[in-house]
């Protein structure tokens, strides 16, 4: 009887294994193959129309809270849509939709199950990824032929790093988005009401900056009569002592700006003395600027509670920190709540401090961190090239109203932003409140998409004397949409305007097949050995034997794999 | 030596009150923060100011929720999600417990019924696998994905609980049941159910929280936000954005949407729905996971 309930339970679980794996084989859904002749035949037109509607599914990031859609719009049905099917008479569909991390997660499921819509936006590891699992088209030809000439332009603009990211033996296997420059570069805000009230200028060199942090922490900028104010703050739980090559923007509260004034680039591939590719974080300058961390953090200068705090931007918002490093746009940071706690909170942003030589030497960002991609038997690969050509087109030509549902609406949305457009925008502010150009001659400046409507409402928020940045200057209370926008970019894009810069840019922003295996570990054993030399809890010496681990546990072969793939 | 057991009581007491108010405190606090943060206001809340009580009382948090559409869409898929989950776990595990609960004399084949269903407990086939299969059953974006896939995830632990209350239960009732007339269904509503009241109302409650609270199937199940049932919708409000792969357009949104005020007052209300539930079944609750446990 046992036995008898025994096989028949192995016989059970054997029969349901089977119909399992039979049934996934079949029902793998049957690919249509790609019509080749149906494709020569057409003439490449960028903008064409085509005759008979075409499908295409995506994935989209869609915020589930949201309420920009007027009444009766959906994420599926808006403005956007209705302009591509009139224009291209291309339906789109939805295959998911999710926002954030989740999309990311939601990405990696239709990776992971070959499940994959008809085209998507991905990042650099899930474009590297899909290559390998030769799950996507090649793209070559759709680019050459159907690509319009101003997305060219943009593109072939990065010195080919845009190409380069999307390029695998020679092929390319995804469209590149391109975004402004000034993400990556990363500045010194400074309280300036501190620093007058302690009769101080803004520090130029690391010997001043020690001065002035010290000044905050010691003279009682805050005027309280406690010593409980930060001098400066340094990055939160889980973040990054410095932007590396493969994340090398938008680095908050880290002390990038203090590694390039020892001229260390930590996490960029740069080019060693004998020619070969060197990973900055081995190298003496960087040993040094740990050292001067360190220091300063022994000196109580820079926040105690660096690495282990949960949010590093609550010093900055409640007025108790006087310095961080973080690129332009820190009123869509912590500097809005900041403000609005304290009006006389006047963060100002310099591109301090400077190296040796007196020069500021900031790291240089990957232009492109989205990407295009299409499913290998999808019939059409051209239409997601059609979709950008047609939205930078019509965004030039201002057809779509972003008050009726923002551009994230738009399918497979990648950004092609001239690279200057933080420069040019501080520019163009600065002439209009000068006098010497109005409104007007900005008005056909299609490729700045923001800028007409920034000028508009300009002077509603920003007081005489125009030519200072002070916060007093200002009037957020007017229009705080307008004032975040407005003063990140006239405060934190000035110094980018101001001063004469050479950034230095990694050799390479892609990873390479052996990191995949090697990096978790390899970055680990980096940020923790860092974190412990500057806080204290090892002595600087760790960095020679980190040096040594760090070869021995493969850094040395990776360094030469990019080497070859540089060579390539 | 009276007097010394008393001291030794009496320091134990305190001791044992001490812990007591402890745990009770980690309890409540982390609720009573979330309280306080969704009154406050949005500066404040950013700045870290705000602790035990509000900072610049204020309701505009929950005002906003009033215009948000998609909340409500949630909150109503987690009630549908629960009202469905409930009855669904509430009907199987009544009709699965009592023929499991039988001896394997007097219901062949039970131990075979009983081993596939320890081993779904034990082993299954991942997440991916799991995805295909709805997909497949052409059940994405259908609450019957949330309803089944999750019911049928807990219920094989339901069942054990209730079976072993049901194999508690005086065997003479049977017997004298069946001496007079009772078929089993008979047996089943109009004796086993009313005796099972404590452990019914257990495995029920297990279900509401677990409905209720479950977000993953969610994401994972729902292409489309307005299907997300209301913790998934949640989780997206609280998920970490890590700014270095954001563009332009993210963050700005980022900082519109950064409002942890608000999020706190939609967290705050989507916990009050179980807080109500609870004390109610709570007596039940304490009774039932333990009268399930002993087996003779």
């Amino acid at each position: 009887m046992k036995n008898k309930s025994r096989w028949f339970a192995l016989v059970l679980a054997c029969s349901v294994v089977l119909g399992a794996c039979s049934n996934e084989a079949n029902n793998t859904p049957a690919e249509p193959t790609p019509e080749q002749s149906a494709k020569s035949n057409e003439p490449a037109d960028p903008f064409g129309r085509y005759e008979e509607p075409v499908k295409i599914s995506i994935s989209i990031e869609v915020d589930p809270t949201d309420n920009e859609l007027p009444q009766g719009d959906t994420p599926l049905e808006n403005q956007y849509t209705r302009q591509i099917k009139e224009a291209l008479n291309v339906d789109v569909d939805h295959q998911f939709a999710a926002s954030g991390q989740n999309l990311r997660q939601r990405i990696s499921l239709a990776i992971a199950s070959n499940d994959l819509p008809d085209a998507m936006v991905v990042n650099a590891v899930e474009l590297r990824q899909m290559v390998e699992a030769d799950q996507i088209a090649d793209l070559t030809e759709v680019y050459e032929q159907y690509a319009s000439p101003d997305i060219k332009t943009i593109i072939e603009k990065t010195n080919g790093a845009a190409l380069e990211a999307v390029t695998f033996d020679g092929k390319m296997m995804a469209l590149p988005g391109v975004q402004a420059n000034a993400d990556g570069i990363h500045l010194m805000w400074i309280r300036q009401d501190w620093l007058d009230k302690l009769n101080l200028e803004p520090p130029t060199t690391m010997a001043e900056l020690e001065m002035v942090a010290r000044a905050f922490v010691e003279n009682d900028p805050d005027g309280n009569g406690q010593r409980d104010t930060i001098g400066i703050t340094g990055p939160e739980s889980g973040g990054k002592l410095y932007a590396n090559f493969l994340e090398s923007k938008n680095n908050l509260y880290g002390f990038d700006p203090v590694f390039s004034a020892h001229d260390a680039f930590p996490g960029y591939w740069l080019e060693g003395e004998d020619g070969k590719p060197v990973y900055g974080s081995i190298l003496p300058e960087t040993r040094e600027a740990l050292a001067s961390l360190r220091d300063l953090y022994a000196k109580g200068l820079i926040d105690p509670e660096m690495g282990v705090r949960n949010k590093a931007d609550e010093p900055i918002i409640a007025g108790k920190s006087g310095i961080f490093f973080a690129p332009w746009w820190m009123a869509y940071g912590p500097l809005t709540n900041a403000v609005k706690n304290n009006m006389e909170a006047n963060w100002q942003a310099y591109a301090l401090p400077l190296n040796n030589d007196g020069e500021f030497k900031p790291h240089a960002a990957t232009p492109s961190t989205e990407f295009v991609v299409v499913r290998k038997d999808y019939a059409h690969p051209e239409v997601p090239m059609k979709l950008l050509n047609n939205l930078f087109k019509n965004e030039q030509e201002n057809t779509f109203d972003p008050s009726k549902g923002g551009p994230g609406y738009y399918p497979l949305r990648v950004v092609y932003a001239p690279s200057d457009e933080i420069e040019f925008s501080v520019q163009a502010f600065r002439e209009v409140l000068s006098g010497s150009k109005t409104a007007e001659d900005f008005a056909d400046n299609k490729a700045y998409k923001l800028l007409p409507s920034d000028i508009a409402s300009l002077k509603t928020i920003k007081n005489e004397p125009y030519d200072s940045m002070d916060i007093s200057t200002w009037n957020p209370e007017a229009n705080w949409g307008a004032w975040t926008r407005t003063y990140s970019l006239m405060v934190g894009g000035g110094p980018l305007v101001d001063t004469e810069y050479n950034e230095v840019p990694s050799l390479l922003y892609e990873q390479t097949p052996l990191m995949e295996s090697r990096w978790v570990n390899l970055r680990k054993l980096e940020d923790e050995t860092f974190l412990r030399i500057i806080m204290g809890a090892a002595p600087l010496e760790t960095f020679d034997s980190f040096v040594e681990n760090w070869k021995r546990q493969g850094g040395d072969q990776i360094a030469l794999e990019v080497a070859e793939s540089l060579a390539e | 030596m009276v007097r010394d057991r008393t001291f030794g009581n009496r320091v134990t007491d305190i001791v044992l009150i001490v812990i007591l108010v402890f745990i009770t405190l980690s309890c409540v606090l982390p609720i009573w923060y979330t309280l306080s943060l969704s009154l406050s206001s949005n500066s404040a809340a950013a700045a870290g100011q705000v602790w035990l009580w509000p900072v610049d009382f204020n309701f505009n948090a929950y005002a906003q929720i009033l215009n948000d559409n998609q909340f409500f869409r949630s909150f109503w898929t987690s009630t549908e999600r629960v009202l469905l989950g409930v009855a669904l776990n509430f009907t199987m595990v009544v009709l699965m417990s009592y023929p499991l609960s039988r001896t394997a004399r007097e219901f062949k084949g039970r131990n075979v019924f009983m081993w596939i269903l320890i081993f779904t407990m034990l082993f299954n086939g991942g997440l991916i696998p799991l995805y295909l299969t709805i997909k497949e059953l052409n059940m994405l974006n259908s609450i019957w994905a949330l309803v089944l896939v999750g019911g049928a995830q807990t219920l094989v632990f339901n069942v054990i609980l209730t079976m072993n209350f049901f194999r508690n239960l005086p065997k003479e009732l049977d017997e004298a049941a069946l001496v007079d007339g009772a078929g089993p269904w008979y047996i089943l509503f109009k004796i086993y159910i009313p005796l099972a009241v404590p452990v019914l109302a257990t495995v029920s409650l297990f279900s509401i929280v677990y409905h209720w609270n479950e977000f993953l199937y969610g994401l994972i199940f729902m292409t489309r936000e307005q299907f997300y049932p209301l913790q998934t919708y949640i989780q997206q409000l609280v998920v970490s954005v890590d700014p270095s792969t954001m563009s332009e357009a993210q963050y700005r949104r980022l900082s519109e949407l950064s409002n942890r005020t608000l999020d706190a007052a939609k967290i705050f209300i989507a916990m009050l729905p179980v807080l109500l539930v609870y004390p109610f079944l709570q007596r039940f609750f304490i009774h039932g996971i333990t009268l399930g446990s002993v087996k003779e």
